[in-house]
């Protein structure tokens, strides 16, 4: 059985402090600044009138995550942003914290959104409660499979590369050169955005200028991938 | 045939609006071909506005009894050429927000205009509806991107992308000044 500890300190953004209490009582490290989120025993949300931390005192988690939003209107234009479609839709500020915290509690969420996330998903648990005149949703993050990420070589990119500019596979090589392969701008905003979303990668355009060739791309994107 | 017509630099202009209309179409239509997550409908709706209001210039011009001027330059093109290309999606929403927000504000000047033809008036204020929308469901966007790239990089994104605005709409607009105060 999953067991989760929650400190709740009623002063304004006192996550770290709720965290230092959580922590004490756990049995973990007291000092707040030592973690690094995502952690996996601990979590913390704050707002402009309280701290809550949620720390994990027993079961077989991979990680924690806590989650509190007062209530305010949320507009249903957003919704597609954390929910899909045959979610339900009956209370979005419920759902938006059983996401944030669901988001928390995976141990490898960097490169994730909220909508990669089910609320039905069996890999985690989620309870959320009315609390301090919002809602407040803990999860715990039971086991995941890995994310099913595609195989990064310099395969792999080359063909989607050709597939994207429609050009022959056959005459990408590493040593091709990135700003001879697409005819103008435009089509390189494709292929970026296509490899980044295609490889769940994230990188900046600062990053992307300091690469030349098709094979050092790959290299930036395997770095970048989830 | 039409009682009003259109002066040699108002049909530049126009043809200028109707090009870089054209040129967002084409650049969105890129992105929405690859886009996967929740944007692309939004990102598809938008590329299919920047083709209607290509085709809103296209008619207006057309009811005066003229045909466009082709050009190749489009405002889009400026901001590649300093900004560079934007690398992600994120950086693909950002540059859209400046560049849509400068649109409003360079079709609100136009509307200024005492002697703006009634064509033109009529065809900046119907695309107006859409670039409000496409302002709206941009700055959404970035909200919802902030777990996955960090509020902080957004910021930057934007504020850089809003630098180099100031500097390419103040280019264009000493290079078109003529244009614009001889419409």
């Amino acid at each position: 059985m999953i067991r989760v500890l929650v400190a709740t300190v009623n002063r304004p953004r006192a996550g770290r402090h709720a965290l230092r209490i959580a922590a004490a009582v756990a049995g973990l490290p007291g000092d707040p600044a030592g973690y690094r989120f995502p952690h996996p025993r601990a979590s913390v949300t704050h707002t402009d009138q309280v701290g809550v931390a949620a720390v994990l005192v027993g079961g077989p988690a991979a990680g924690v995550g806590v989650d509190l939003e007062h209530d305010q209107p949320v507009r249903p234009a957003t919704a597609r942003f954390y929910l899909h479609d045959d979610e339900p839709h009956d209370d979005l500020l419920r759902l938006w914290t059983v996401k944030e915290a669901m988001f928390k509690a995976d141990p490898a969420n960097a490169t994730r959104t909220l909508r990669d996330y089910r609320a039905d998903d069996p890999a985690y648990q989620h309870v959320s409660a009315r609390h301090l005149g919002g809602w407040l949703t803990v999860a715990a993050c039971l086991a995941r499979e890995p994310m099913p990420t595609n195989t990064i070589s310099f395969e792999t990119v080359a063909s989607r590369v050709a597939g994207v500019l429609r050009v022959p596979e056959t005459d990408l090589t590493p040593q091709t050169l990135i700003k001879d392969l697409a005819a103008d701008s435009f089509m390189m905003v494709e292929m970026i955005v296509d490899l980044q979303e295609e490889f769940d990668a994230v990188f900046t355009q600062a990053r992307l200028r300091e690469v030349d060739s098709l094979g050092e791309l790959v290299e930036l994107l395997q770095e970048s991938a989830a | 045939m039409s009682d009003i017509q259109l002066s040699e630099n108002e049909l530049w202009i126009a043809s200028f609006y109707r090009s870089s209309e054209m040129s967002g179409a084409m650049f969105f239509g890129r992105v929405a071909r690859t886009i996967r997550g929740p944007l692309q409908k939004d990102v598809t709706h938008h590329f299919a506005d920047e083709s209607a209001h290509a085709s809103y210039w296209t008619d207006c011009i057309d009811s005066l009894d003229q045909r466009a001027i082709p050009m190749r330059d489009a405002y889009q093109d400026r901001y590649m050429d300093a900004v560079g290309v934007p690398a992600s999606l994120m950086e693909v929403m950002a540059i859209t927000l400046v560049f849509e927000k400068r649109t409003i504000g360079h079709y609100n000047q136009h509307l200024r205009e005492d002697n703006t033809p009634a064509p033109v008036r009529a065809t900046i204020e119907k695309i107006m509806l859409d670039e409000r929308w496409h302002v709206r469901y941009v700055r959404e966007a970035l909200q919802a991107m902030e777990q996955r790239y960090g509020k902080q990089e957004i910021e930057d994104t934007l504020a850089r992308y809003t630098a180099a605005d100031v500097e390419i709409y103040g280019k264009a607009m000493a290079e078109f000044e003529e244009r614009f105060a001889n419409q």
